[in-house]
């Protein structure tokens, strides 16, 4: 590999964990407040990004789609909250019960994507302005690419002020590290989480339609992009968004080289670097102590 | 109470020894896929339950075992069934292996979370990989003799007991690792890590070698279902297989002879739902969506007084048991 | 003569905070040693170093003179350390019998045998049997330990830990939570076990450490105040120091 194709690959890898992040950000925040395991996040994604893709239209539509890909997010994750709400009491403590609700709440979203857009994969058009290509040495990286990651950035910047500046943000952090004192205070819960699941929608809504002009929406995006979430969420340790943060650049990464050098193994990279650095800290980059 | 166990036992094995002769060769298929099923269900049980691990990864070894035991046919010209089913064992465990030495440093929901990512991260390796087919998946895979057995596996009622033997086999073998001293060890493990570090037991050998023993046994489920289909494809080693284990294990409960009996239940509830409408894959994620919202399905763990203490206790004239009258499972 | 546990300078930081700060103890084979002092006096994290489930900042850990610095606790535990927990760590699903048995199979070959009954390892459930009546806890041998009443679980800890072959036990707190009698009844019980049995045990009754321990160590704010026999360090006025606060600023 030359140089130039490193650097490239570096991009293409950095620009995908961005979106990464999105994804996992908002597995990690339902997880470390309500300790809610959302499997159903996978679905969430390809629901919001056929909703993307099919408002693909000319010109700034792009910002058309973006919006509705994120309230479609936003607007799903309140239902399953909904639906959870319904048997809290069970499934608040009960990781295993959401582990099955939300994969079922997957199959259903899947199921109702495919019948909706006939199962056939779709993409959606960038605006013109954005579509170009930059020449780096003899290879060309896609400009569309770095507006992604700089779009990525943006939400992520903005979900790193909510949560560090805001009141709302002190209280998602004195949950995540104490939820029985947030439970046994005056404060009600139950808006906090509902809020967090909309959050945490509308981080993955986004990440679909900025992604889609890249990887457009497919059936079985529900698991793979999920895994490569869960992947994030456990190696910078569940609950921290720093430790997503930088887990996400790095898979993306791992990615990006697996499918350059090796393109049959490229998951090898990947396990690679689960087993590498769970072997290391088993409970994560940041995360605390795993049992 | 024992004396209804005992008797629900018989009457359903003996409903199991009689399916191939009431019924045609479609529904004992049927059956024959839902103890492959229950295998398969009993590999996730016993990790679930006895060392409350919840795995959402055993299509991994599930897809492994199914792959080499058609590829054992195909390509390493092996024509005989237990040398096939003992091969496909061993690479199960050996993919096991590395994965059990990772996960089980995890606490259950980074445990569920990675065991899946490992299955995931098969399932795509096996959708690109031209030699084991690739997306198509592996085809021209023939049923394997039985020898020593006088038996044809192209009969469908033939490859009925054979499976159903196989069903009985793993279950006792189970029966008989829960009630022994590594079974003891693995419910003091669950129960408290630090105590029985402090009494000299190394934690990670006797996880490892209860996740490597799960894996085997869905090795063993992948296997009778290539033969049975007489085809692997990357959907072996997808989530949703995954997903059905976990499903079977929580749905049977504390008990392990609840699991086959639920794994044949789901496979023709199934059955049902895709021969009736073409939205089975969102009717099946009701089932999931259902048995969530059942009170007390998923978080018990298998008491292994039942099918131990007796024996123990039977040593001693019995004294009142304080604790025990509300708990017969 | 070897020291059958030695912490050598052993420190502990956890944050930039020192839990622990050069401490050296080193303990004769039959010695019963109390390790007090007020809380936040770093006892807990000292025992938890010894026993190998915290990893010492610096220093080391001998016993009977080889470094087991860096093995982790079920090997110590096969060189003959058995520990008890502050807050009871029992099994709570498994009956009195079976946490028990646990103890008594860990250095049997038979331990982990996947193709044997339980029931069937004679000699063990045999031992049992014969350390519950000693203990007089036959009549709740088959209950599960979760619905024992708390004092028998403190008892049941102890002899969970001894009922291997030990010759270093590591008590921490032994008698919390329980009534004068019952913590003494509890460390009398240990140290009948044998002359050459050395232990280390934490106790908040400072009364019946000075009464029962052969060597009293005393930490504050995680370092050694005061190291001797109990009227050594009774003859200092260390101890009123601390405890009343007496020593300014």
């Amino acid at each position: 590999m030359s140089p130039v194709e490193v650097m490239l690959q570096l991009m293409i890898g950095l620009s995908f964990g961005m979106l990464l992040f999105l994804l996992a950000s908002g597995f990690t925040l339902t997880f470390g407040l309500a300790r809610f395991v959302n499997l159903a996040h996978g679905a969430v994604f390809l629901v919001s990004a056929y909703v993307a893709t099919s408002l693909s239209g000319p010109g700034w539509q792009f910002a058309i789609a973006l919006l509705a890909a994120g309230a479609t997010g936003m607007g799903l994750s309140l239902i399953i909250y909904a639906i959870a709400r319904t048997r809290w009491g069970k499934l608040g403590g009960d990781q295993l019960a959401q582990v099955l609700l939300t994969f079922g709440l997957l199959l259903v979203f899947a199921d109702i994507a495919r019948s909706w857009w006939g199962g056939v994969p779709t993409s959606l058009q960038a605006p013109a302005a954005l579509d170009g290509a930059w020449a780096i040495g003899g290879s060309s990286f896609p400009m569309y690419r770095a507006v992604m990651a700089a779009g990525a950035l943006v939400v992520a910047v903005a979900l790193w002020w909510l949560q560090k500046r805001t009141t709302f943000g002190a209280l998602v952090r004195a949950g995540v590290d104490d939820r029985e004192m947030l439970e046994a205070s005056a404060i009600s819960v139950k808006p906090l989480f509902a809020a967090v699941f909309a959050i945490s929608g509308l981080l993955v809504g986004l990440a679909a339609g900025l992604g889609a002009p890249v990887l457009g929406a497919s059936m079985g995006q529900e698991f793979t992009i999920l895994v490569l979430a869960f992947v994030v969420v456990v190696l910078g340790g569940p609950g921290s968004l720093m430790g997503a943060f930088i887990a996400a650049l790095a898979v993306g990464v791992a990615d990006a080289f697996g499918k350059a050098l090796l393109p049959t193994f490229a998951e090898f990279t990947m396990m690679g670097l689960v087993i590498l650095v769970l072997a290391w800290r088993p409970s994560g980059l940041l995360g605390r102590s795993a049992r | 109470m024992r004396q209804i166990r005992l008797g629900a036992g018989a009457v359903a094995l003996i409903a199991l020894v009689a399916v191939p002769m009431v019924t045609d060769s479609f529904a004992t298929t049927l059956v024959t896929r839902g103890m492959t099923w229950g295998l398969l269900g009993l590999a996730v049980w016993f990790l679930l339950r006895i060392s409350n691990l919840p795995s959402f990864g055993h299509a991994a070894f599930f897809g492994v075992a199914a792959y080499s035991a058609g590829l054992a046919v195909t390509e390493w010209q092996i024509t005989n069934l237990f040398v096939t089913l003992a091969l496909s064992v061993l690479l199960t465990c050996l993919v096991a292996v590395p994965i059990a030495l990772v996960t089980t440093r995890l606490s259950g929901i980074a445990f569920l979370l990675v065991t899946l990512a490992f299955a995931e991260m098969l399932r795509s390796l096996a959708l690109r990989w031209r030699a084991v087919g690739g997306s198509d998946g592996l085809v021209g895979v023939t049923r394997p003799d039985t020898w020593p057995l006088p038996l044809s596996l192209a009969t469908p009622s033939h490859f009925y007991y054979v499976v159903l033997a196989v069903l009985l086999i793993c279950a006792v073998l189970l029966v008989v690792v829960i009630g022994s001293p590594f079974g003891g060890v693995l419910a003091g493990l669950r129960e408290s890590e630090p105590r029985m570090s402090a009494l000299g037991y190394n934690p990670m050998f006797y996880r490892v070698a209860a996740f490597v023993l799960s894996a085997a046994l869905a090795g063993v489920a992948g296997v009778m279902q290539t033969y049975l289909d007489r085809f692997a494809n990357p959907e072996d080693l997808g989530a949703l297989v995954s997903a059905r284990g976990l499903l079977i294990a929580v749905i049977a409960g504390a008990s392990l002879w609840a699991v086959p009996v639920t794994a044949i239940a789901l496979t023709i509830v199934e059955d049902l739902l895709s021969t009736q409408t073409t939205h089975w894959m969102g009717l099946i994620g009701v089932i999931y969506i259902v048995v969530s919202l059942l009170p007390n399905t998923s978080t018990q763990v298998a008491d292994l007084r039942r099918l131990v203490r007796r024996r123990i206790a039977r040593r001693n004239p019995p004294e009142p048991r304080v604790a025990d009258q509300k708990e017969s499972v | 003569m070897t020291a059958a546990l030695a912490l050598e300078n052993i420190s502990k930081r956890i944050g930039g905070i020192h839990i622990n700060d050069d401490v050296t103890i080193r303990m004769q084979p039959g010695e019963r040693r109390a390790l007090i002092g007020p809380n936040g006096a770093g006892k807990t994290t000292l025992l938890n170093m010894a026993a190998g489930l915290l990893a010492p900042t610096s220093g080391r850990v001998f016993m009977s003179g080889t470094d087991v610095t860096r093995l982790p606790p079920y090997r110590r535990a096969r060189r003959g350390m058995a520990r008890t927990f502050q807050i009871t760590n029992l099994l709570p699903g498994l009956t009195v019998a079976e946490n028990l048995a646990l103890s008594v199979q860990s250095e049997s070959p038979q331990r982990a045998n996947p193709l044997r009954r339980w029931g069937s390892l004679r000699e063990v459930w045999d031992r049992v049997d014969e350390l519950l009546a000693q203990a007089k806890l036959t009549d709740v041998r088959d209950v599960r330990v979760s619905s024992l009443p708390y004092g028998q679980q403190r008892k049941l800890e102890i002899i969970v830990a001894v009922a291997r072959p030990c010759s270093v036990i590591l008590l921490d707190e032994p008698g919390a939570g329980l009534s004068s009698a019952d913590a003494e009844e509890i460390l009398t019980l240990v140290f009948g076990l044998g002359p050459e049995l050395t232990v280390m045990f934490i106790d908040h009754d400072i009364e019946l450490a000075f009464r029962l321990a052969t060597h009293v160590t005393v930490l504050h704010l995680g370092q050694v105040v005061a190291d001797g026999t109990p009227d050594e360090v009774r003859a200092g006025d260390i101890l009123d120091e601390i405890y009343l606060g007496a020593h300014g600023a």
